[in-house]
């Protein structure tokens, strides 16, 4: 299945939406719809990050960056439908398989310094 | 879409639970369960939205990588925080 094929299979439901002409109901397209939960989820991996800032321990910080991966993880999925690019599902499989391998490698190390 | 909004909404209690519970069990607690059932209602609301088998199922594999890999940093962080003397 190619690139071009994949796109038009994933977006065929918002291009059948989107044909109003510009002016005020092309403000209510699904895809502008689908910023806003998007830029609350940037506020929230924010909110996340100011624990990453003060958290008293090393365990807190990995925490926050669990929490920056499944929100960028989530933020990816909205990401690719807003800009119509499937390959961003795959960043994000990506973004969420590195927050995994973080934790792994913080926490299966040998040494003893935090 | 309002199933989208409900994710991004328990994405939003799970980071202020992080920002404000006392304890980093708790915080543990709160942060595992409320982002994977967000990052889930977001993927479930975009496959539902896709229109597409493909695009569905991919999603649904996203969730489940993130599932597993969530529950395993979960256990591991709580593991090392009991060795290192937090309670």
């Amino acid at each position: 299945m190619n690139c071009a094929d994949w796109n038009r299979q994933c977006c065929v439901s918002i291009h059948t939406q989107i044909k109003s002409p510009d002016g005020v109901f092309a403000i209510i397209n699904p895809q502008l719809l689908l910023l806003f939960p998007a830029l609350l989820l940037l506020l929230t991996m924010v909110l996340g990050l100011l624990r990453a800032l003060q958290g008293p321990s090393l365990q807190d910080r990995m925490l926050s960056v669990l929490l920056l991966g499944t929100g960028g993880a989530g933020l990816l999925l909205l990401l690719s439908f807003i800009l119509e690019q499937p390959a961003l599902i795959d960043v994000a499989l990506v973004l969420a398989l590195l927050a995994a391998m973080t934790a792994a490698a913080l926490t299966r190390r040998e040494t003893d310094d935090d | 879409m309002l199933i989208i909004v409900t994710g991004v909404g328990f994405f939003a209690a799970g980071s202020i639970g992080l920002l404000r519970l006392p304890d980093l069990h708790s915080r543990l607690h709160a942060l595992t369960k409320a982002d994977n059932l967000g990052l889930g209602l977001i993927a479930i609301g975009l496959a539902l939205l896709s229109g597409s088998l493909v695009i569905a199922i991919k999603l649904l594999l996203v969730w489940i990588l993130v599932l597993a890999g969530s529950a395993a940093s979960a256990h591991l962080i709580a593991q090392q925080a009991l060795r290192r003397g937090h309670d």
